[in-house]
Parts: C-alpha cells; sequence; structure tokens
C-alpha cells in the first residue's frame, strides 16, 4: 500500500523511480548496524574525527570532511561506496 | 507507524529514523538518510555528510548557490546558516510494509568545517503530519500515522 500527501504546491511534477528503493533500505540498515556495533569503538579511537569504512572496514579517517574525501578520491574509491561518520565525544556533544 | 531508534552517542541518546530522499534533477537513485527528529527544528535540513555521501549531491553543488532554485536563512544555536532549497520527495516506510510519500521542500546546507559534521534533521514540516513518540525509558521512537491522512 503507497499513500501520497504533497505537502509543497509549490513543488513542480516529479518523475519518481521507482527502483533502487530495495537496495538503498537493505544498505541502510547495513549500515545501522555496522555503526550500532562499532561507533563506541571508534569513537574512541578517532574522538571528533570523520571515519570512513568501506566493506566494513577503516579505510581512512580525518578531522576534516573535505580533506577526508580527497583521500578516498587519491585511493580510488567511489564515494557511493563508502559510510562517513563523525564520531561525537562528549567534550563536544551537539547542540541543535 | 515508522520506527526508528535511539543511537546512543557519548553523551545522550539521539532519535533517529531512517527516511528515503529523492531530489529531482539531481539524485541518481534512492538515498536513505538516518535523520535526527528535531522537534525545534521549523524546517528539514541535510548536512554536507549526508548530502555528499549518502544523497549523492556533487560536491561542487555545495558551494555555488546558482545551482539552487532558491535559498533561505534560518537562526539556530550556533547562529544564522543560508541553505539552499530543493523540491524533495520523502519516501516513508511503516512497520506492516506499506509506503508513505511526501512532496516537499529540503534544505540543504553549504559545505562548510561548521556544518559538515552536523547530523541531518527531521524538521516540524515533516513531522507535523505524525503524532511523534519520543520515549527512552521504553526506547520508542516512533511516527504514528494522524487519523486525519
Amino acid at each position: 500500500m503507497m499513500s501520497a500527501i504533497h505537502d509543497d504546491a509549490s513543488a513542480p511534477d516529479m518523475v519518481i523511480p521507482d527502483t533502487g528503493w530495495d537496495e538503498a533500505w537493505r544498505r541502510a540498515h547495513e549500515e545501522r548496524a555496522f555503526w550500532d556495533a562499532h561507533r563506541a569503538e571508534y569513537t574512541r579511537s578517532y574522538p571528533e574525527q570523520f571515519v570512513a569504512i568501506v566493506d566494513n572496514k577503516l579505510v581512512a579517517h580525518d578531522l576534516d570532511l573535505r580533506t577526508l574525501l580527497e583521500r578516498l578520491g587519491s585511493l580510488g574509491i567511489d564515494l557511493g561506496d563508502v559510510w562517513v561518520e563523525y564520531m561525537v565525544t562528549s567534550e563536544r556533544p551537539f547542540l541543535l | 507507524m515508522i520506527v526508528g531508534w535511539f543511537q546512543e552517542d557519548a553523551l545522550h541518546p539521539i532519535p533517529r529514523i531512517n527516511v528515503a530522499l529523492w531530489l529531482p534533477k539531481i539524485s541518481e537513485s534512492w538515498a536513505v538518510v538516518p535523520f535526527v527528529l528535531d522537534t525545534g527544528a521549523a524546517v528539514t535540513c541535510l548536512h554536507p555528510n549526508d548530502a555528499l555521501l549518502r544523497a549523492g549531491i556533487a560536491p561542487i553543488m555545495l558551494g555555488d548557490p546558482l545551482r539552487w532554485p532558491a535559498m533561505a536563512t534560518y537562526q539556530g544555536i550556533g547562529g544564522n546558516v543560508r541553505y539552499f532549497k530543493s523540491p524533495v520527495q520523502y519516501r516513508l516506510e511503516h512497520n506492516d510494509a506499506s509506503m508513505q510519500l511526501l512532496d516537499g521542500t529540503i534544505h540543504v546546507a553549504p559545505w562548510s568545517r561548521e556544518t559538515s559534521p552536523l547530523p541531518s534533521v527531521l524538521g516540524w514540516d515533516v513531522l507535523r503530519h505524525f503524532r511523534v513518540v519520543l520515549d527512552w525509558s521504553l526506547g520508542l521512537v516512533e511516527l504514528h500515522p494522524l487519523p486525519t491522512e
């Protein structure tokens, strides 16, 4: 079953593909399970850094996202294949 | 009902929920983003880590206002930030496997050292379509459909 709410009258007509949804959702579940299992460990090892994971393995880490992405590029890693998270610590928690 | 989870971070639990995005003329595939439920946010915002690595937005776009149809400035705890605005379709998965679509506008943060670490937030433009349940004692993060929708 699918229901739709058109919330923004200014939004143009959108042609939305129905493909790729299952794969995106599967990867999201895998990624969440990975970070649930490893976030504490990486936060201890790389506090306040961005950590990049490919195939469940650490491939790079850096304080700066731009530098990290440049490093991933130099390693020939497709950004679509990498999981990146910022390791938040109690020293500098988010205040949204 | 859409079910999320509490991410246990160093200092406090963070309520998150997975939402799939499609940005017309930008997206090449569906992207699932683990948004933070932010009842203090007026609108839904995508921050650089998710924009670049999950939504697949090209880095050059996050630095160039001319590539976006509109911009808006919002006040936050840390000061004012200008966001790029884009039409979006959200796709939320209920626990009975049904899908709910929402059309709206998403606000994409420019790339900066300050915005890069921030999680993306699901604001009231989306949350107002649901009854929001956050119960740390029971571990509940849930969005329930409203009777009228």
